[in-house]
């Protein structure tokens, strides 16, 4: 199993270069290190919700809220930054509202009465539904100092989300890898019941997991906030469902139980490497969709995912 | 094998980047960003096609699927591709910031079809759009004028954009002048025909007697069109619209639309890529606002209406009339 997923790694690996060389045929352009850049700026974010994905869908979880959750919490971070001048509270605000959220999520999963695909889908709708309450529609134009604090500041030529996302990279592989509840998560994804029966507190892990899961959005609205300067009560949309197919491309099965953070790394170069590709290559808009599907079900398939 | 895969990969890196370097430049090059692939955004990139066709431009299409990220994405892509000017038809009213940014570090002029905000006009190669409230204004004045009293409703758009709230906001401005009508009901159909159908079921079970309705596009107002005429209350109700599309257009010749304003995103973006190109041959001074061409349409002037399914003798016609002048930006919008 361990050999079949270390081929499928090396199958997208695969796929990634033949992308890249061949859009560098193409359009030169594609190989010049600004772009490259670019194209790691533009998975940050969905980077970072993929992190907290990764962690749940080992455990044989996921969260459809992550989206409407980041729009919320991004939004109610920037109306606190402009009613309080205070880029502090803006971003306690918007890490404390998504964790909470994040948390209560957990909560339900804890309880077992419904699968989370049913329930976080309700809070999809709820929370979407709270921050067009709240923002009435209009969106909040600048952060005050988050953009200079991430959106548009370098670290030795490479952009801040970039840096943050490749610590909280490394941060979930360690958590995976050397910590007690991380190996908890991959026992719950494994098996459950036998998760429950030698000891483990099931409900509580749950509750743990989907916290962090909520920290990691909370950090990713914080990063798409400072990177466009505003906040949208619609801005996350489609996070949800993208960040887990990353992690599917990335090799980590919907019933959990293995896989890890590497996998979701190329899984989710792979989505943004794909749509840079198509841009630079000039490929008609109205064509983009069908190229993009296509290529994620190839990989899904030579992955060999279920 | 991990070592021939990354020596192969470094050996062909190598070669391309060569190879790059001695690729020539050619035509001018202008990337077209729209904020989706519905209808209005296709008729926009289509009519801006065919022109920069004939002003012999080559223009790329990209679709940002009403994503800030993705926005702001393109906009990198179109830099990266080594385009020399970006139209843009924005996401939302705010987040161009950063594309903004982009694009004046990289010295590609880029002009904004919808997105105002004010701070970012003088780095901007220009801004048109329509003013939301007041395009929507005129649409309730003619109900104050045509309507003694009675019920109206408003089947608005997708909430969140910002958009569909300033339409409605325009809208009651304009009914106020006759105190007689009422707005009783206000329903989001997110800019979809069928979820359109839906609504206008629902309103008019609320509210048999309904005079009046608004809806904010015209692809809604099919879907509630059809609703009023099975449910026998298309006479009693009188429907205004906003766009001006081909199956607007069709409502208004058989009777079941009362007056639309249109925003053709044919000629406002045939006109937008005019200014554009004159921005980056330095013939027009980049950073200044201009009004979107509308127009408002009944079935007195339809012959005469900008057609968003512009053909090439349409868009040889506009290339001929005059740009827009730069007005004064309103204070935000």
């Amino acid at each position: 199993m361990k050999g079949m997923a270390l081929r499928g790694r090396w199958v997208l690996l695969l796929v990634l270069v033949a992308i890249a060389v061949f859009t560098g045929i193409v359009n030169p352009r594609f190989l010049s290190v600004q772009n490259f850049l670019n194209i790691l700026l533009q998975i940050s974010v969905l980077g970072v919700v993929s992190l907290g994905a990764t962690i749940l869908l080992v455990s044989g979880n996921l969260d459809l809220s992550v989206g409407s959750l980041l729009s919320l919490s991004a939004y109610l971070g920037g109306l606190v930054i402009m009613h309080s001048a205070s880029l502090f509270f803006g971003i306690i605000t918007c890490l404390g509202v998504a964790v909470l959220f994040g948390l209560f999520n957990g909560f339900l999963a804890s309880l077992e009465r419904a699968h989370p695909f049913i329930f976080t889908l309700g809070m999809m709708t709820f929370l979407q539904g709270i921050a067009i309450v709240i923002s009435r529609g209009s969106p909040i134009n600048g952060m005050g100092g988050l953009y200079e604090l991430l959106g548009i500041r370098d670290f030795f030529r490479v952009p801040m989300p970039v840096v943050l996302f490749v610590i909280l990279l490394l941060v979930v592989h360690l958590f995976l890898t050397y910590f007690p509840l991380g190996r908890y998560a991959y026992a719950l994804g494994g098996n459950q019941e036998a998760s429950r029966l030698s000891g483990i507190r099931v409900g509580r892990v749950k509750i743990f997991l989907y916290g962090l899961n909520g920290l990691f959005v909370g950090i990713a609205a914080l990063m798409l906030s400072s990177i466009l300067d505003s906040a949208l009560p619609t801005m996350g949309t489609g996070y949800e469902l993208r960040s887990i197919a990353a992690v599917v491309i990335g090799g980590i099965p919907l019933f959990g139980g293995r896989g890890n953070v590497w996998g979701t790394l190329l899984g989710v170069l792979l989505l943004g490497l794909v749509s840079n590709s198509i841009n630079l290559m000039g490929i008609s808009a109205n064509f983009q969709n069908v190229v993009l599907g296509a290529i994620m079900v190839l990989a899904v398939m030579f992955q060999g995912s279920r | 094998m991990k070592r021939s895969i990354l020596s192969l990969v470094l050996i062909m890196f190598l070669v391309l980047d060569v190879w790059g370097l001695a690729v020539a430049e050619e035509e001018l090059e202008i990337a077209f960003i729209r904020a989706t692939g519905e209808p209005y955004y296709q008729y926009g990139s289509q009519a801006a096609e065919m022109a920069a066709k004939m002003l012999g431009v080559k223009m790329i299409i990209y679709t940002s699927n009403l994503d800030p990220a993705q926005e702001l994405a393109n906009v990198q892509d179109a830099i990266s591709r080594g385009v020399d000017g970006i139209l843009i038809y924005a996401v939302s009213l705010s987040s161009e910031r950063a594309a903004v940014d982009a694009a004046s570090k990289a010295g590609v002029p880029i002009f904004f079809q919808y997105g105002y905000h004010p701070d970012l006009l003088p780095k901007s190669a220009g801004f048109m759009q329509i003013d939301l409230k007041a395009f929507a204004r005129p649409l309730g004045e003619w109900m104050a004028e045509n309507l003694e009293s009675g019920k109206v409703a408003i089947i608005e758009g997708t909430l969140g954009r910002g958009d569909a709230e300033a339409y409605s906001e325009g809208f009651k401005e304009g009914l106020a002048k006759n105190p007689n009508l009422k707005v009783v009901a206000q329903v989001s159909a997110e800019w979809n025909r069928q979820k359109a159908y839906e609504a206008a079921t629902n309103i008019i079970t609320a509210h048999p007697d309904l005079v009046g309705l608004f809806v904010q596009n015209e692809d809604m107002a099919v879907g509630a069109a059809n609703a009023l005429e099975r449910l026998g209350k298309l006479d009693q109700v009188k429907i205004v619209s906003q766009n001006g599309a081909p199956y607007g257009l069709d409502l208004i010749r058989e009777g079941k639309l009362q007056l639309t304003n249109a925003n053709p995103p044919s000629i406002a973006s045939v006109m937008a890529l005019r200014i554009l190109l004159g921005v980056i041959k330095g013939e027009i001074e980049p950073g200044h606002f201009y009004w979107a061409p509308t127009q408002l349409i009944s079935k007195d002037n339809l012959e005469v209406a900008y057609r968003w399914d512009a053909d090439e003798k349409d868009i040889e016609a506009w290339l001929q009339l005059p740009l827009p002048e730069p007005v004064i930006p309103p204070p935000a919008s």
